[in-house]
């Protein structure tokens, strides 16, 4: 009778059976990707990163339907506004984002630990390295946005076992850079140059090289230094860093698409120009507010609030991301780009009009917290990606995270000093892409609101601010007048600006240098963990 | 004439007369003479005798039949009428001083020879035992004197010694005088328990129309906490014995006939017999790991021998809601909108002229409730027997419809049971158990919410054709009622749906066929030594289906495709007990008993399920997988789980005199749950009690009836999951559930990732409740009054929870054994009954105090949260050290800010106002960790949903041909987190307590302004002004009347006896809790625990009954 109580589990293996061959290391380097493309839905706690950092920047405001909805997320990209939501360091979407990225590298970690034992075949030595390298640089991603959001962070490169976790401490940042610099640069000699067919959706060198160089920018802009640090060996230097521009620029295959618009279509999906891609998928799955929906669920969130009038463009959201009129009136008339990256509740409603419905203009959407009458129309509820199947959890849009114009953007300003020539051919690619004249100087200023434009909605511009230093993120974010526009269409309230001037009032935090708070929960576990400075 | 005033008490139901004289022989000098062939004194009749002589019980039990009888002396005589006496009466006269003497043989009911009965010359000491034969010879007995033969567990034989040879067959005590209570493994006379356990009459239990057998439990005995689930037919409850003794699963272990069930809502209540809970951790402690949260055990009716007696049970009634809540009027509604917008530096919405001409006044809850809403229950059962043979047979149906969404939510069952138990030879016995159960369950949403939310200015259908067309052109189809009416969406509120609108689109149904029972065969292996095999089993089938039509609700609730959803899972479980059970007595004071035993446990669970979309043709009839899309939406799931336990059990028991008795129990109890390295454990137990009144030196001519008792005991609670020690790898989101996957490929082809899911505790183990307890039973007068009281410390501990680790560890949490908690509690019930001839009443009642703390919990915050940041309350159950288990945690409150000063003078430390954002009228919160601001950190304790104590009484009375019975049930003190009203969301509508708030300087200081923007959170800080009400109540559960007809007109349609009852349930409650219904049950775990979320509240029902045998 002994045996009789040796069952095992039949609902999972154990980590001691499990990685012992090739396809079963796919499979955990697959459970090292899931995060990238998480939006972490449990719990109400929309963890998607360009509706954060986009909210947290001039672009955008977070929307939602009123103050309190959404309010964690509203008191943490403003800078701890008690208006909103918890403004301490429990705020939870503060914890989620954190928890999200330290999952990925414990499932790196785990993975390159038991990567002795896994055997692979000979003829799957190629997988045996691109798969290494890929890990190395994803756990070098999630601790990058880590790094750029946290700042002061426990470097963690083994599974901590037992209580092991109770000794950790966090590194500086130096160290962590350094670290993850030089996990980039081995990754990057590992990772393949090209991935096809049923491998499309893996991470080539170019997205680790592309990430390496925007790292480069904001670690060398935000800390005033010369160079990048590496564990050993030199330093990444700004030579380094022009040429792997370069390098990007003529050897990755990767090109401008000739029509702006059609980056943000089903055809931008896996298009030429990106370099870092985050796929979606439309698995028809239904109800469920889970990461086992694999749609791009930032698609629902920024799409028009309860706008069932017509389906013919975009179909209903939940009115986040909602862009500010500040950045819209950057866009000049000609720049082909202002039509592919919003759209106006005006023309929607105009639309729907034509079409039929009878629905009156004034109910034919809500107006939410925010409304300025605009909407993103890159990552939104676009009516191409919709399916018949509970649409918002399947809008199979990718995310384009690094483009190639972003590259030729940096390439730019990499160049201004030594070379400037170079600097406003590059800005002159992207503006001709756009419809817009060739420049003939540029200067800082000018790169940066051509990045602004090109980039909007995309998730770059709030640390493209901090780069420049706290006094000048106070100076781009902090709003302390606003006047409250009238609707375009009268009597049309999501026409024009909701609520009360103040809802739209904005106060930048230098105490707080940009970053977020260390979760009180991790504080409360690890006391050895210290609060970031303002929190 | 002797002992002709000498009075009897007899009062038991059913008993023959033949039984009665066998009473009165046995309690007295009395003999009587009768033809054993007489068939009358095979009548069964109601025995309801107070202090009454022998001629008046049989003047009354002998009415209506051809017997008389004619007293002499002591000698009673029984003959037909008109027949001359067969005159043994004259007998003893005549042989004065002669003496013979008497030898024979004493039988057992089998016939065979009774070793050890003891034979006493009545009035004397002189007497033998029988021996290993059941042989005795007795010498020297004067004729006429009378000879006693007795045995334990037999009914004593008085016979008058006039021959040689006198061969005795003993029986079995089978009158109720002696009672009986089913331990685990076994029944003790109740007189020398030594435990805490609580028996529950099967009258009790079917007193009321109720769906399942745990529902009858409530209010019923002292220590057990029955809680619905939800008033939704068939929605289940939770008992909690001795309170909540572990964060995890804190049901009882649930016993029918041996068999462990996993619930017994589906034991069809007339089948019950007996049923009895263990309350204390010594009589739990022979179920070893599964005891902690107490046993409850079940026996059902076993035949009987002789005539088959058939009989028919059964009510119908209708259930009606008790209660709507108070919300505004569409006038009320639309000022207090302006209000809110003025509040919140808005314009108003409505015009003086819309206010005062509404455009609908829609009363949703009016629209919500189904009214008269059916609930019947039939039940046929049949019993009989030979000497060789017995058998009880039932069947049964219940049937019951929700007061919400009518047929929509309903729920039926039928009931098949057959008991049968065969003697193979005198030694060898086999039985069986058997019961069949298909129940079949549909659910709405209750909607409870929508219909106090919704405004009312929508109306519940659309007639204005202006609406009809916007209706027409939306997307997908909205709902239509059954005139062709489209159901009214709310405009202003899409978040919300119209709840008959959503009925209307509700299709579910699941179906569950459960086959259990158990096969048993017992051998007599020598005196006082049996050997018990009983295999049980339990096949448990169950399928859902659920089919969402296209449709919109509103803007935000739509579903543009149709959906099916198919789930089937089947549980099987087998069990094999092996039991060697030895009694004996020693002399005639000393009585032993042991139990030593062996179980074998195995149990699987196989689950399929599929999803579908695009059913074609679209309708619930066809709304199966196979009639769906054969694309990407298409999944499947499915699983296997299984779980083994192996124990060894013994018990011994020791009496002497009936005055002083011992338990012991141990169980060795190994479980596949558990860690490698605490696979066995061990489960001790100790009791003793003393019965004072069975001392010659207790002489009270008021107390009757007094034992002292007290126990200790370990038990183990093994409900801890399945191989939560192993670090697994698994594609299962261990935070969310769900698949987790990556898309690759064009197409976005989702690839299933493996990740590790837990980490690795090798010392996981079951938790350990331990247990003292002390009780006291006293009986006055007779038993008139019965008082029991019980004591009892009950410590839970290595209580299993997740050990929280840091984010960064980028795992999920590992379990382990981390907190403690004490239950400690007094137990009170107190019986009176008094019997006047044709006038008799009873009353029971019994209240339970408990006191639940938390006094150890070892994870770096001391506690953990159960629910929290619901909608967007901010606010959480929780578990921590010094508290009980859950208590809420929200903020506490000191008034409402009357005034703009008010708030600035609120200030921190620096001078810095501590609720920068409060306006006048709004909660002044309490900053009670003193760090300046209001945050999650100032948490306190806002009150428990557990109450101070929980009582229930019961009342009966007859009257001739009538009775009348009521029971009241109630809680003291726990408090109900009242979430029903939502207040957080814009164009809603409000509950009659929101005309209190505050509207200006000093108007009130206990509600807050009317707001939306909320900047201060008034109403989405979980807090002690707005959320939390004293959840007490005092229900008048049942009432019931009934009349039993009389026998001549009975025996018109054949029947013994007919009754026929009215009843009512949940006639009256009194409460102050301002929701549908303070019972919200608990929802399957205490995270959960006393939140009103809009639960389906208890109907009132009224019903019409009939109880009938033939």
């Amino acid at each position: 009778c002994a045996d009789f109580l040796d069952l095992s589990p039949t609902d999972s293996q154990t980590e001691d059976s499990f990685y012992q061959n090739r396809d079963e290391a796919f499979r955990a380097l697959m459970g090292v990707y899931e995060p990238l493309r998480s939006q972490r839905l449990d719990g109400n706690h929309y963890n998607i990163g360009n509706l954060i950092f986009d909210s947290q920047s001039d672009d955008a405001y977070v929307g939602a339907k009123d103050a309190a909805d959404r309010g964690y997320m509203k008191a943490l990209v403003r800078f701890g506004d008690s208006r909103f939501g918890d403004p301490s360091a429990s705020n939870v979407l503060a914890l989620n984002f954190w928890t999200k990225n330290y999952g990925g590298i414990s499932r790196a970690n785990v993975l390159l630990e038991r990567y002795d034992q896994i055997e692979f075949k000979d003829r799957e030595r190629e997988d045996k390295e691109n798969f290494y390298g890929e890990t190395l640089f994803l756990r070098a991603h999630y601790y990058y946005e880590l790094l750029r959001v946290y700042e002061n962070i426990p470097l963690i490169l083994t599974q901590p076992r037992g209580d092991e976790w109770k000794e950790i401490e966090q590194a500086t940042p130096a160290q962590a850079y350094a670290q993850v610099t030089s996990d980039m640069l081995q990754a990057i000699d590992m990772m393949a140059p090209t991935m096809g067919g049923g491998n499309l959706g893996r991470l080539t060198q170019w997205a680790a090289k592309a990430e390496l160089l925007k790292m480069y920018m904001f670690y060398t802009g935000y800390y005033q230094s010369a160079e990048l640090p590496t564990l050993e060996g030199p330093a990444f230097t700004k030579a380094d860093a022009i040429a792997l521009a370069e390098d990007i620029i003529n050897n990755s295959g990767a090109r401008l698409e000739p029509e702006f618009k059609d980056i943000f279509t089903e055809k931008g999906n896996f298009g030429m120009e990106t370099l870092f891609e985050i796929p979606f998928s439309d698995t028809g799955i239904s109800g469920a507010w889970r990461d086992d929906a694999l749609g791009n669920f930032l698609c629902t969130m920024a799409g028009p609030r309860d706008f069932t009038a017509s389906q013919n463009v975009i179909r209903d959201g939940w009115g986040h991301n909602i862009p500010s009129h500040e950045l819209v009136d950057l866009f000049t008339a000609d720049d082909k780009r202002s039509s592919a990256t919003f759209i106006t509740a005006d023309s929607l409603i105009n639309e729907a009009v034509a079409s039929g419905s009878s629905i009156s203009p004034r109910n034919m959407m809500s107006v939410g917290y925010n409304n300025t009458g605009y909407f993103s129309f890159k990552y939104t509820s676009h009516y191409e990606f919709q399916t018949d199947v509970d649409h918002r959890f399947n809008y199979a849009q990718n995310i384009h995270y690094i483009r190639f114009a972003d590259v030729l953007l940096m390439a730019a300003e990499l160049n201004l000093d030594a070379n400037s020539a170079k600097s406003v051919q590059y800005v002159n690619m992207v503006r001709n892409r756009a419809g817009l004249d060739n420049l003939t100087s540029v200067d800082l200023d000018a790169i940066y609101l051509e990045r602004r434009k090109e980039l909007a909605m995309e998730g770059h511009r709030y640390f493209d601010v901090l780069r420049r230093g706290l006094d000048y993120a106070d100076q781009q974010l902090t709003v302390t007048s606003y006047t409250l526009r009238e609707p375009s269409m009268a009597g049309v309230p999501s026409t024009g600006d909701g609520g009360i001037a103040d809802d739209f009032l904005v106060t930048f935090d230098q105490s707080k240098r940009g970053f977020w708070p260390i979760p009180q929960q991790e504080r409360d576990l690890n006391p050895k963990l210290n609060q970031n400075p303002g929190w | 004439k002797y002992a002709s005033n000498k009075k009897f008490v007899i009062k038991e139901r059913r008993i023959s007369i033949e039984q009665i004289i066998q009473y009165i022989e046995q309690e007295s000098d009395f003999y009587f003479f009768y033809e054993d062939s007489q068939p009358a004194l095979k009548r069964v009749v109601n025995a309801n005798f107070e202090q009454a002589t022998v001629d008046e019980i049989l003047t009354d039990v002998l009415k209506g039949t051809d017997l008389v009888y004619e007293v002499v002396d002591k000698y009673v005589a029984i003959k037909k009428k008109g027949q001359k006496s067969n005159a043994p009466v004259a007998a003893p006269k005549a042989a004065q001083q002669e003496t013979i003497d008497v030898s024979g043989t004493v039988l057992d009911e089998d016939g065979e020879g009774m070793p050890g009965v003891s034979i006493v010359v009545k009035g004397t000491t002189t007497g033998t035992v029988t021996d290993y034969m059941g042989q005795y010879t007795l010498k020297n007995v004067t004729i006429g004197d009378v000879l006693v033969y007795s045995f334990v567990g037999y009914n004593s034989q008085e016979i008058p010694a006039r021959e040689s040879v006198v061969d005795v067959k003993m029986s079995a005590n089978v009158t109720q005088l002696e009672e009986l209570v089913v331990v685990g493994y076994g029944v003790q006379k109740k007189s020398v328990v030594t435990g805490a356990i609580a028996s529950v009459s099967p009258e009790e239990i079917t007193a009321m129309p109720v769906s399942g057998v745990d529902q009858a439990l409530q209010g019923r005995t002292a220590g057990v906490d029955v809680m619905n689930n939800s008033g939704a037919p068939g929605a289940g409850v939770q008992i909690r014995v001795r309170g909540v003794g572990t964060n995890g699963d804190s049901s009882p272990l649930y016993i029918v006939d041996g068999l462990v069930v996993t619930s017994i809502a589906n034991v069809n209540p007339n089948d019950i017999e007996s049923m009895e809970v263990l309350k204390d951790a010594a009589s739990a402690a022979i179920y070893g790991s599964r005891g902690a949260n107490g046993v409850v055990l079940i026996t059902t009716k076993k035949g009987q021998e002789g005539a088959i007696k058939v009989s028919y049970d059964g009510y119908y009634g209708v259930q009606n809601a008790w209660k709507t809540v108070d919300v505004l009027d569409a006038r009320q509604y639309m000022a207090m909108q302006n209000e809110v917008n003025f509040n919140d530096g808005r314009n108003p919405l409505y015009s003086r002229y819309q206010i005062e001409n509404p455009e609908n006044n829609t009363d949703w809850q009016s629209h919500l409730f189904t009214p008269n809403a059916p609930i019947q229950n039939h039940n046929v059962s049949m019993t009989g027997g030979s000497k060789y043979s017995t058998f009880a047979i039932s069947a049964g149906y219940f049937g019951q419809q929700g007061i919400i969404g009518g047929d929509q939510s309903a729920f039926d069952r039928i009931n098949l049971r057959m008991n049968s138990e065969h003697k193979i030879t005198s030694r060898i016995t086999f039985g069986e158990n058997l019961s069949i159960v298909s129940t079949s369950r549909k659910t709405v949403d209750s909607g409870l919410n929508q219909s106090t939310l919704l405004d009312p200015l929508t109306p519940h259908t659309v007639t204005n054709p202006r609406d009809i067309r916007d209706y027409d052109n939306l997307p997908h189809n909205p709902v239509r009622d059954g005139n062709g009416n489209y159901y009214g969406i709310s405009s202003l509120l899409p978040e919300l749906y119209n709840p008959a609108a959503k009925h209307a689109t509700t299709f579910n149904e699941n179906f569950s066929r459960q086959v259990q029972g158990n096969f048993y065969g017992k051998v007599k292996i020598i005196e006082g030594l049996e050997f018990k095999s009983d295999f049980g089993f339990r096949w448990q089938n169950q399928e859902w289906r659920d089919y969402t039509p296209v449709n919109y609700l509103s803007s935000m609730i739509q579903n543009p495709v149709n959906s099916v959803s198919q789930t089937a899972s089947s549980d099987a479980y087998w069990q094999w007990e092996n039991v060697l059970t030895y009694n004996k007595n020693i002399g005639t004071k000393h009585t032993i008993g042991g139990v030593l035993g062996t179980s074998m446990i195995n149990n699987t669970i196989k689950t399929q399920t599929g999803y579908r979309t695009n059913i074609n043709p679209a309708d619930w009839n066809t709304g199966w997988l196979d009639n769906g899309a054969n694309d990407q939406s298409q999944r499947t799931g499915g699983s296997f789980l299984e779980n083994r336990l192996l124990s060894y059990f013994g018990r011994v028991n020791y009496d002497y005199d009936e005055r002083y008795m011992f338990t012991a129990t141990v169980r060795y109890d190994g479980s596949s749950r558990f860690g490698e390295n605490n696979r066995f454990g061990v489960f001790p137990s100790i009791s003793a009690g003393w019965n004072v009144h069975n001392e010659s030196f207790f002489n009270s001519s008021i107390i009757n009836h007094f034992k002292v008792r007290g126990s200790w005991g370990q038990v183990g609670n093994e409900a801890i999951g399945r191989f939560n020690f192993l670090s697994t790898v698994g594609q299962m989101d261990a935070n969310n559930g769900g698949a987790l996957a990556y898309p690759m490929g064009p197409d976005g082809t989702p690839i299933n990732v493996i990740v590790v899911n837990r980490a690795a505790n090798p010392d996981l183990k079951w938790e350990t409740s331990e247990q003292s307890n002390v009780g006291v039973d006293l009986g006055f007068l007779d038993d008139k009054f019965m008082f029991t009281t019980e004591y009892y410390n009950k410590t839970t501990k290595d209580l299993l929870s997740e050990q929280p680790v840091p984010g960064y560890v980028g795992q999920p949490n590992p379990m382990g054994n981390i907190g403690t908690i004490r239950n400690q509690g007094v137990e009170l019930s107190l019986n009176y009954r008094k019997n006047t001839g044709d006038f008799n009443f009873d009353i029971r009642g019994n209240i339970a105090f408990n006191r639940n703390e938390v006094t150890e919990f070892n994870n770096a915050d001391g506690f953990i949260n159960g629910w929290r940041n619901f909608y967007k309350y901010d606010g959480a159950t929780r578990m921590q050290v010094g508290h009980s288990l859950p208590f809420f945690a929200g903020y506490q409150t000191n008034g409402i800010f009357q005034n703009q000063q008010e708030i600035e003078d609120y200030v921190n430390a620096d001078g810095q106002p501590i609720q920068p954002d409060a306006r006048p009228g709004d909660i002044r919160f309490v900053d009670t960790n003193g760090d300046g601001e209001i945050s999650a950190d100032d948490y306190v304790d806002l009150g428990s949903n557990i109450p101070d104590f929980n009582y229930g009484i019961n009342f009966n009375a007859s009257y001739k041909n009538f009775d009348f019975s009521m029971f009241w049930q109630g809680v003291q003190g726990g408090s109900i987190l009242n979430i029903n009203r939502q207040l957080h969301l814009g164009a809603q509508n409000y509950w009659s307590r929101s005309l209190e708030r505050w509207t200006g300087e000093g108007s009130t200081n206990s509600y807050p302004r009317a707001t939306q923007q909320d900047p201060n959170q008034n109403y989405t800080r979980i807090n002690d002004m707005v959320h939390v009400e004293d959840g007490s109540y005092l229900r008048l559960k049942n009432m019931q009347i009934g009349y039993v007809l009389p026998e001549h007109i009975a025996a018109k349609i054949g029947a013994e006896r007919v009754r026929v009852y009215i009843s009512g349930q949940n006639l009256l409650t009194f409460t102050k809790y301002t929701g549908f219904d303070p019972e919200v049950g608990q929802m399957s775990s205490w995270r959960n625990q006393g939140l009103d979320i809009g639960n389906y509240p208890q109907a009132r029902t009224y019903l019409l009954g009939v109880n009938v045998s033939f």
